[in-house]
């Protein structure tokens, strides 16, 4: 019972956590660039693919891999900010255009190159780790770990650097922010290289522990707009909490109640939350 | 005056020319421009609630709602599709009323947000009754209105898009109509001349709930088969992009939009393979080039011209 709890504990750190790394990277456009990166759910299912064509098909080994996929994620980043949403920036409804465009060249290439088929990376790490009575899948808790120092610089780096302040300068304020000499432009792609390759990575760790398909795109996306809504519209340090209930939620929700309810009551659970606090936990009214 | 006519007169002509579609079209084109209806009726039900100023992108569940309540009706009470058609499309409305009023309080990006959430409820609680809707993998064996030709469900579809057109048309340049544009400018100037907001915005989504739920019915009994995947996410996102990349500016923007970007994947031919990569490309030449949409076009080639002429008179 006790080992059944620690193990569920363990699992719902674990999608919580990817659900963080995701989500941050896709609050980090919002805020910088007033983007909803429709995209984003795209991205990380492509960055699952090319981390398994670089571990597996070159033969690399996922130590290798995983900082390969996301220097290429994170240049997918750069170049999609100065082509694609650089012109339509603080523009909802033709960002959601071009993101609509871009998850479309994205997902009919990965349909064209890998096919329908769900494929599978060798685990980061063989083997299990015992505690006392309680046997761990090694490879979740490197996962974890790797995800929880990742966070951990990106908190400072947001919050305790000269260029994090920047970025949260020009989410308050870009007009402001580029009369005291901020490089909007070079920001904005900063933040999008960071996103991209945050969501690359986490696609590749993900494929690490579970199993990579062209439809994660869509269900990781809800995801992570569900954990931005919960944290808050606009807000970075919600997003640790945001992800947690949501990873809870998903990870939790079959176990409680009937496997077919398990989702509606999730995404309705949003819903309420939005009506009866737009704004989120963490989050101040835009 | 002149321009006027001349417009009426091409929109006749096109009329006119439509319902000479079955004899001119082979069976599987007659399905394309039967499934352009739909899409047309819908994309068009969304540029209403679009101009009460709720950019909503959970609009494919108000068909989910028309189609499957029309399906489990007519198929486990055994009435007919004429009668399930229009009541799917009063329990469409009934749930956008329903949504309406919690949703009358969140504006912009958090309307966005909320609808786009209560789409994915709606498509996952399919699953809630698979007895009834069949669960994820789809309901069969819908009682069809016509049978298999394709002829009289093209009649059908074209007349009824007519019909909704016309209806929302009229909507739209009714005072109802201008007290949405009005809200969506100013919600506060709006309040001050006496206009419930929340009221109109109820009404908007209401009248767009009930033309998606009528398509969404009537496209339940003429495909036979409906699943949750249908009308998920991407189908609300995708009617949204007919919507901008049309046009939002004139109600043909949607007609134009869902026309040419629905039939772009099958004008491939053989790279039907590649043909998303081919209605990508269309939608990033039309926000880059034509940014007021693709019915904007003609003015914008005339301006074009215009200044080219300008430049070489000046050379």
């Amino acid at each position: 019972m006790v080992s059944q709890v620690i193990g569920q504990i363990v699992n719902v750190l674990m999608t919580s956590s990817i659900y963080i790394m995701v989500a941050l990277g896709f609050a980090l456009v919002f805020s910088v660039m007033r983007i909803m990166n429709f995209a984003h759910g795209a991205i990380y299912m492509i960055g699952g693919f090319v981390c398994y064509y670089f571990s597996v098909s070159m033969d690399l080994g996922p130590w290798v891999a995983l900082p390969l996929t996301t220097c290429v994620m994170a240049l997918f980043g750069v170049f999609i900010e100065k082509f694609c949403f650089r012109p339509f920036r603080r523009d909802f409804e033709k960002a959601t255009v071009m993101a609509i465009a871009l998850v479309t060249i994205l997902k009919t290439g990965a349909d064209l190159t890998v096919g329908p088929l769900a494929k599978g990376m060798p685990p980061l790490v063989a083997g299990s780790i015992n505690i006392g009575p309680i046997a761990f899948g090694a490879d979740r808790l490197v996962v974890l770990f790797i995800v929880c120092l990742l966070l951990t610089a990106l908190i400072i780096l947001v919050r305790r650097t000269q260029i994090g302040q920047a970025m949260l300068a020009i989410a308050h304020d870009p007009e402001a922010a580029s009369l005291m000499g901020i490089n909007i432009n070079r920001v904005s792609s900063l933040v999008c290289a960071m996103g991209c390759g945050l969501a690359g990575l986490a696609g590749g760790l993900v494929g690490s522990v579970l199993v990579l398909h062209v439809s994660v795109a869509d269900s990781i996306l809800v995801r992570t707009i569900g954990v931005i809504i919960l944290s808050g519209i606009g807000s970075i340090g919600g997003i640790w909490a945001g992800g947690l209930a949501m990873g809870a939620l998903d990870t939790l929700g079959p176990y409680f109640l009937p496997f077919v309810m398990s989702d509606p009551f999730e995404f309705a659970l949003v819903v309420l939350i939005l009506i009866i606090k737009p704004q989120g936990f963490f989050g101040h009214e835009l | 005056m002149k321009e006027r006519q001349a417009k009426r007169f091409s929109i006749v002509g096109l009329i006119v020319l439509l319902f000479l579609g079955p004899s001119i079209l082979e069976s599987y084109y007659l399905h394309l421009a039967i499934m352009v209806f739909i899409y047309v009726m819908v994309a068009s039900s969304l540029r209403t609630v679009y101009i009460s100023g709720q950019f909503s992108l959970g609009h494919a569940a108000y068909m989910a709602i028309g189609a499957y309540t029309s399906a489990v009706l007519a198929k486990s009470l055994h009435l007919t599709p004429w009668c399930t058609i229009p009541l799917g499309g009063l329990a469409a409305t009934a749930v956008a009323v329903g949504i309406g009023f919690p949703f009358a309080r969140l504006r912009a990006v958090y309307f966005s947000m909320a609808s786009l959430f209560f789409g994915i409820t709606v498509t996952s609680s399919a699953g809630l009754a698979p007895k009834l809707t069949g669960g994820f993998t789809g309901l069969h064996g819908i009682p069809r209105l016509f049978g298999f030709t394709r002829t009289p469900y093209y009649y059908l579809f074209l007349a009824l898009s007519l019909v909704v057109l016309l209806a929302l048309y009229r909507i739209e340049h009714s005072r109802i109509g201008m007290t949405f544009k009005g809200v969506a400018q100013s919600h506060l100037a709006a309040s001050s001349r006496g206009i419930n907001e929340a009221g109109v915005r109820i009404t908007a989504l209401a009248i767009g709930g009930f033309f998606a739920g009528i398509a969404g019915a009537c496209y339940a009994h003429y495909a036979g088969f409906i699943a949750p995947a249908q009308f998920g996410v991407m189908t609300s996102i995708l009617l949204v992009v007919y919507l901008i990349a049309g046009g939002k500016g004139g109600f043909a923007g949607p007609i134009v939009g869902t026309v040419i970007l629905y039939l772009t994947p099958y004008a491939m031919g053989g790279f039907q393979g590649y043909a998303p990569f081919f209605q990508a490309g269309v939608l990033i030449a039309v926000i880059f080039l034509i940014p007021e949409g693709m019915i904007s076009l003609p003015g914008q080639i005339m301006s074009w011209l215009k200044r080219g002429a300008r430049e070489r008179g000046s050379l």
